[in-house]
């Protein structure tokens, strides 16, 4: 006979249980990408490096960076963003934690910023600090064979995640189209509304929608309202 | 092209320029790109940009002679009077790029018997289609065909310090 009782007290919430596949399913997918094309925009699923750095350029129009300031890299994959703003900020005014639920990716990452204080990596699923800002490029885009519903409860729990992380707000990108290329039903691209109506009502920030940028995707920047 | 890279490393390459920069949305992300970067300027030459853009053969083994032959469009006479071939493609580009009106682009080559500069036009290259494109024509000379003048001299003088 099972004893109900006890079975609730230690089962784990159906939710939390079923997203394990998810995050095995999005971790495996990556270390398989990184592992055919090493370290690149491809190892990461973007095409190139030139539509990888437009992407940050939206996402980075969340806040300035010109000015001491701390940033959280969800899905930081080997670090680019890391690259990108040394480029683009020389100075080491930011602050920046990237994280990544891939050991591999994050092994790449600390090989290829070795020696730079103000540049770090963490292997998890949400950042463990708050930061100023927090961007994710690409985290939700790839649903492979997850049920919508799921799928969904997982984009609000990251953003939930990005929220409680973020002191001034957070950037994320979807994709308003499927690539032509890619097996149907496995990328999740919702409409702008959706996500933007979350964050407006459940997290009660504002909210940016940044489109026709000359991509398949849209980037919500998401910015806490003053108390 | 020719003999500087494989005829299948040509039609790869060339597919992947007219696909990356083809009508409708691959063109809108070249503009995109190429405006917030200034991919097509004098800050990054041809073999920078497609790296940057990830235009390279599928074959790694080609990868070096593509980038050697982009490179070696400054060798190539134009259709404009003093501009290399390099130099005119990078301004078509940027010029189309930043234009009111910005065309797809198609590349195809001419053979070099015909005319030995790189071209730069308007038309509708695709039969099957309507829409109006910039074309971009590299002269190429077949594979086999070409004299290879310092192979041939590197060859002769390496038989004659054997005798």
């Amino acid at each position: 006979m099972i004893d109900r009782a006890a079975q609730s007290s230690t089962a784990v919430p159906p939710e939390v249980s079923a997203f394990e596949n998810v995050y095995a399913g999005v971790g495996d997918y990556y270390t398989a990408t990184m592992a055919r094309y090493g370290a690149t925009p491809r190892g990461v699923d973007w095409s190139c490096e030139a539509t990888q750095f437009l992407r940050f350029v939206q996402l980075l129009k969340i806040g300035r960076f010109d000015v001491p300031v701390s940033l959280n890299d969800l899905g930081c994959g080997y670090g680019a963003l890391a690259v990108f703003l040394a480029e683009r900020y020389p100075t080491d005014n930011i602050d920046y934690l990237g994280i990544d639920l891939a050991p591999v990716m994050i092994q790449r990452a600390r090989r290829r910023h070795r020696g730079k204080p103000s540049i770090r990596f963490a292997i998890g699923r949400s950042s463990p600090r708050q930061a100023d800002y927090t961007v994710a490029s690409g985290v939700m885009n790839v649903k492979l064979e997850q049920p919508l519903d799921l799928w969904e409860a997982f984009v609000r729990t990251v953003l939930d995640d990005m929220h409680r992380t973020s002191r001034i707000g957070f950037a994320v990108n979807f994709l308003a189209r499927p690539n032509p290329d890619a097996p149907p039903g496995q990328l999740y691209c919702p409409p702008p509304e959706t996500w933007a109506r979350y964050c407006e009502q459940s997290l009660g920030c504002s909210v940016e929608v940044l489109a026709e940028y000359g991509m398949r995707e849209y980037t919500l920047l998401v910015r806490r309202n003053p108390d | 092209m020719g003999d500087m890279i494989k005829d299948s490393t040509t039609s790869d390459v060339f597919h992947q320029m007219n696909t990356r920069m083809g009508p409708n949305e691959p063109v809108k992300e070249m503009i995109a790109v190429h405006k917030e970067f200034g991919m097509f300027s004098e800050k990054y030459n041809l073999k920078q940009a497609y790296r940057a853009l990830h235009i390279a053969p599928s074959d790694h083994g080609e990868r070096r002679k593509w980038f050697r032959y982009l490179d070696s469009l400054v060798d190539y006479k134009s259709d404009k009077a003093g501009v290399n071939g390099h130099d005119r493609i990078v301004s078509a580009l940027r010029d189309n790029f930043e234009g009111s009106a910005p065309l797809p682009v198609y590349w195809l080559t001419h053979l070099a018997a015909d005319d030995d500069r790189v071209t730069i036009g308007r038309g509708t290259p695709v039969p099957h289609e309507r829409q109006e494109y910039m074309t971009i024509s590299l002269p190429t000379v077949p594979a086999g065909e070409s004299p290879k003048p310092t192979v041939t001299a590197a060859r002769a003088k390496q038989a004659a310090r054997k005798k």
